[in-house]
């Protein structure tokens, strides 16, 4: 068995997929952080919209960092009906989401790592699917973008940890509120 | 000089509560006493009519209710002794006690009113009031105590872009993150 992180940037007004943060809004702290993560993860799980915007950018990426030759190189999920050929050593999560991802989970192995893909992340959430939702939370408001949370009921976390990252942002980290 | 706060109990999303009103249940010791020091080192209150007229239906009395918790008294207490201003077009009186009317918000009345109070000027919830004081470079802190819970919908806290800097964080053992920014000057 083997954790589903959820790992997304967003502003204090909850908004995400906002090009980079301005200047000034980076850390050590924030670098080490999403190295150490995505090291720790066997597997990337992605919705199609994020998988599109990666597989476009990270492949160009290639031989500029260990972190960028380890995106290129995870095995990747996709949840997509539409894309039938899928490149970027990625395939496509048959059948049911959840079902598909139960299987995925009950492997063992190193975490699957949930970057961006909203919709994704939502029915992952809802499902009590995902073990940890980490919030690397801007200090930034943006009144207008895409919203992370979307789902129409409240959805009840249960807050793990928090920490000072430097620059003004916070990581928080949330856990299922209760589990099924 | 005050310093001008809005203290809000927000959602993970950034709301405020939704279209029926804010609907937070958790409370602790760790909040409790947060709102008390908040208001011991606060002299003014500053409200938009709606949480002006929310609050007169309940305060003032509050210390004469024999039900009345040590800590609810202490609060009302506060209330009822601070200058208060309710920002309001239609209003043409405001009974509570201390409570004078601004018909629109201009900014040097503002400044003035922070240049008077020796402790701070408190603002909870009116949201449009913060929203315009924000865009006139007003408000100088906002205090939030951010909550396990998202909406997806509801009533925003912030409308406007703005970039902020990070002052103090503290985790409440209830799972409320107490998070104080300000405007990051540019």
């Amino acid at each position: 068995m083997r954790k589903l992180i959820v790992t997304e940037f967003i502003t204090l007004d909850g908004m995400f997929e906002d090009p980079a943060p301005p200047p000034g809004y980076s850390s050590p702290d924030i670098g080490k952080f999403k190295h150490d993560e995505l090291f720790e993860s066997g597997v990337l799980l992605l919705g199609r919209v994020t998988y599109e915007g990666f597989a476009n950018y990270w492949p160009t990426m290639k031989g500029s960092s260990d972190f960028a030759a380890r995106m290129n190189s995870l095995p990747k999920f996709v949840a997509t009906t539409t894309l039938k050929n899928l490149e970027w050593n990625a395939n496509a999560l048959e059948g049911n989401i959840v079902a598909a991802v139960q299987k995925l989970k009950q492997r063992d192995g190193q975490n699957i790592l949930v970057y961006g893909s909203g919709t994704l992340a939502q029915t992952l959430l809802r499902h009590n699917l995902a073990d940890e939702l980490r919030l690397l939370v801007y200090p930034l408001v943006r009144g207008k973008g895409k919203r992370f949370f979307t789902g129409e009921d409240q959805l009840p976390l249960k807050l793990a940890s928090s920490r000072d990252m430097g620059a003004g942002v916070m990581l928080l980290t949330y856990e299922p509120a209760s589990e099924s | 000089m005050g310093k001008l706060i809005v203290s809000m109990w927000t959602t993970l999303d950034g709301f405020i509560g939704d279209t029926e009103g804010p609907n937070f249940v958790l409370d602790d010791d760790e909040m409790a006493a947060y709102e008390t020091a908040l208001v011991n080192n606060a002299d003014t209150l500053l409200l938009g009519r709606q949480t002006y007229q929310d609050f007169v239906s309940y305060w003032p009395n509050r210390p004469n209710d024999p039900k009345v918790t040590a800590y609810e008294k202490t609060i009302a207490n506060a209330f009822n002794a601070m200058r208060k201003f309710v920002v309001s077009k239609s209003l043409t009186q405001a009974t509570w006690q201390g409570t004078n009317i601004l018909k629109d918000i201009v900014p040097k009345e503002i400044e003035k009113i922070k240049k008077e109070s020796d402790k701070n000027i408190i603002m909870y919830g009116s949201a449009s009031i913060v929203q315009q004081l924000m865009k006139l470079g007003l408000m100088d802190e906002y205090q939030l105590l951010v909550h396990p819970l998202t909406l997806g919908s509801g009533v925003p806290l912030f409308k406007d872009r703005v970039n902020l800097n990070l002052v103090k964080a503290e985790q409440f053992k209830s799972g409320v993150m107490f998070l104080t920014y300000q405007p990051r000057q540019s």
